[in-house]
């Protein structure tokens, strides 16, 4: 409990009401998107129908990339990004590092997608914000991913948006701690039958206090990765490499070394990358090949954390015998606690270290975090529904955005499981979103009471939702036994759960005197 | 680590809904017969929900102690919730 000076009390409130109503709406947008995209993964499997378990990095590929290297360019030969795209197939970037006409530097060169028998399925020249960008089989995850990340706000902007939400989470979190003075007193009290200011208070501050330290966590690192490469890398790089994003680069994160510009060809990565598998007890993430055909090459490969570990680790082998050389912090040559702190912010934030289990707890802590911030929203609005001010506006952005959000989501789903046969996915998933929002900000404003509004959207939402299964079965997705016997039980579990969390939503809307109660409760009522 | 941890968050839970039930503040509000635990009992069951972080952070297991943690951040808004649709006084 924190007692504060009656005025600084009255500053707090105000400045933790306004940093929540300003950014408040758009803080939910990224929220419930990064809610969702914690299971980014298994979506994508689940919506494309991956039907391969055996990763990319555990086939033999040392002979492809040799051949591959003859078919490219030695220009781009100085770096090659390895990792699994579609269904464990293995993409490969031969690339280079240039500065684009804006003077952002970029990654140019060849991109292959090699099958599971190692022969060329694509190859495109590129740079990689086209090698990365979304594909047909890959645009549901990539839409959700990308709206959480930057909202699909162009570089740099979309990153400095996000950032700046993530610190208006951090305020409001520090503030709301700050003028809570029962805090611990009222983490059990969730009054029903009070009137609507102190049930929607009681509802903000019960869900607030439970996830208080990690709405601190979210924040601080959600900021952190919006900040990193729009604002810290720039500034770093001028600071100390004059501007040279590169050298920043090399210096910091690469395997800095003598360069031997000896013509060798590259040795039995095969059996690095088994090695690795086996070191790290988990299939890499990522991999890269700095200096290929070169004596100086060096294959570093990305896994996740350990079993019972936090931080990500990098393990580094010789490119020429193939040979372990020593595994490295993420910052820097040697281990450092900066380096540490950097490694498990990424952990920290996606909740990606221990699995299904991880992935579970922070979507649960997303979802509370989404809850407050629209019970805040609801809040404020009931404190000044006594007022003369005019904010029927805000009540109905609140609910377009609350409840149109999700509806918008699930609309975006449908319209990839559709398209996604006919090869226009990367096309009609962002539009099958933006026609639902339009939909939804239309019916918002003509709805009569946005309390029945919100009562459609929810019934919409569980539709939209129960819709789900039977439309991947129908355009030709995988069934159960086969997700079963091809060891992707992940493909019946989404199923089940959105065909759970729809009947649930159904259920919790259309109850018998739900509506009397919604209306009673939730709409806005006299202030306190 | 899985099994260990999720015991973790059902002890952790166990002891939270027990803290909920006789709350002294939620039981004024729903104008509840039963009595609120003493304070001294009320602090022994909040040291004993620490307990399991503790010993994880003691461990130097940082992967189980925050999944320890955030599992009972969910698990105490969810019997927040869960024991709030019991009768209430109006």
């Amino acid at each position: 409990m924190i007692e504060l000076p009656k005025t600084e009390t009255k500053l707090m409130v105000a400045i933790h009401g306004w940093s929540g109503i300003v950014l408040g709406l758009l803080l939910y947008a990224v929220v419930l998107t990064g809610t969702v995209a914690v299971f980014a993964e298994e979506i994508g499997t689940w919506s494309a129908g991956h039907r391969t378990t055996q990763s990319a990095f555990e086939r033999p590929f040392a002979d492809d990339l040799r051949r591959l290297g003859a078919q490219t360019p030695k220009e781009f030969h100085g770096d090659i990004d390895l990792f699994e795209v579609g269904d464990h197939d293995l993409g490969v970037f031969f690339h280079r590092h240039e500065l684009d006409a804006a003077g952002t530097i970029i990654s140019r060169g060849i991109f292959y997608q090699l099958g599971k028998d190692g022969q060329v399925i694509d190859r495109r020249p590129g740079t990689s914000d086209e090698v990365f960008g979304p594909r047909n089989d890959n645009a549901l995850r990539h839409f959700l991913v990308d709206t959480h990340v930057q909202l699909h706000v162009p570089d740099p902007w979309g990153l400095l948006l996000t950032g700046i939400l993530g610190l208006a989470m951090l305020v409001a979190a520090i503030s709301g701690l700050l003028i809570h003075r029962h805090l611990f007193k009222d983490i059990f009290t969730l009054r029903r039958k009070a009137n609507p200011v102190l049930v929607q208070r009681d509802r903000h501050s019960v869900a607030g206090t439970w996830s208080l330290p990690f709405g601190f966590i979210l924040a601080f690192t959600g900021s952190f990765f919006s900040f990193f490469g729009s604002i810290g890398v720039p500034i770093v790089a001028m600071a100390v490499f004059a501007g040279d994003v590169e050298q920043l680069n090399e210096a910091v994160f690469g395997n800095p070394g003598t360069p031997d510009p000896r013509p060798l060809v590259i040795g039995n990565l095969d059996r690095s990358a088994a090695d690795a598998i086996n070191r790290a007890g988990a299939i890499p993430t990522f991999a890269t090949l700095e200096n290929f055909g070169r004596a100086d090459a060096r294959l570093t490969t990305y896994h996740p954390p350990t079993e019972g570990g936090l931080a990500p680790i990098s393990l580094v082998y010789d490119g020429v015998s193939g040979d372990f050389l020593h595994t490295k912090p993420l910052v820097g040559a040697r281990p450092s606690a900066g380096g540490t702190l950097a490694a498990v912010m990424s952990p920290l934030h996606f909740g990606n270290f221990a699995g299904l289990l991880s992935k579970a707890i922070w979507f649960g802590l997303g979802f509370a975090t989404c809850y407050v911030t629209l019970t805040g929203l609801r809040l404020w609005l009931a404190r000044r529904e006594g007022s003369s001010r005019a904010l029927g506006w805000l009540e109905r952005s609140v609910t377009i955005v609350g409840f149109g959000l999700p509806v918008a989501l699930a609309a975006a789903a449908v319209a990839f499981l559709i398209t996604m046969p006919l090869g226009t996915a990367t096309y009609w998933t962002p539009a099958g979103f933006l026609i639902a929002s339009a939909v939804v900000v239309l019916g918002g404003a003509l709805w009569p009471s946005p309390a029945a509004f919100r009562q459609s959207l929810q019934v919409a939402g569980g539709l939209a939702l129960l819709t789900l299964a039977p439309l991947r079965l129908l355009m030709d997705g995988p069934g159960w036994q086969t997700a079963l016997a091809t060891g992707q039980p992940v493909i019946p579990a989404l199923d089940i759960a959105f065909v759970l969390a729809g009947i649930w939503m159904l259920w919790w809307t259309l109850q018998p005197n739900r509506g009397r109660r919604t209306s009673s409760v939730l709409s806005l009522g006299a202030a306190e | 680590m899985g099994a260990l941890t999720l015991a973790a968050i059902g002890f952790t839970a166990a002891l939270v809904a027990l803290l909920c039930l006789r709350d002294p503040k939620r039981q004024r509000a729903y104008g509840a017969q039963s009595r609120a635990f003493p304070s001294a009992m009320r602090n022994a069951l909040i040291a004993g929900a620490l307990l399991p972080g503790a010993a994880f952070a003691l461990a130097a297991d940082g992967a189980a102690f925050f999944l320890w943690f955030g599992g009972s951040a969910v698990a105490g808004w969810c019997i927040a919730l869960l024991f709030s649709r019991g009768r209430q006084r109006s």
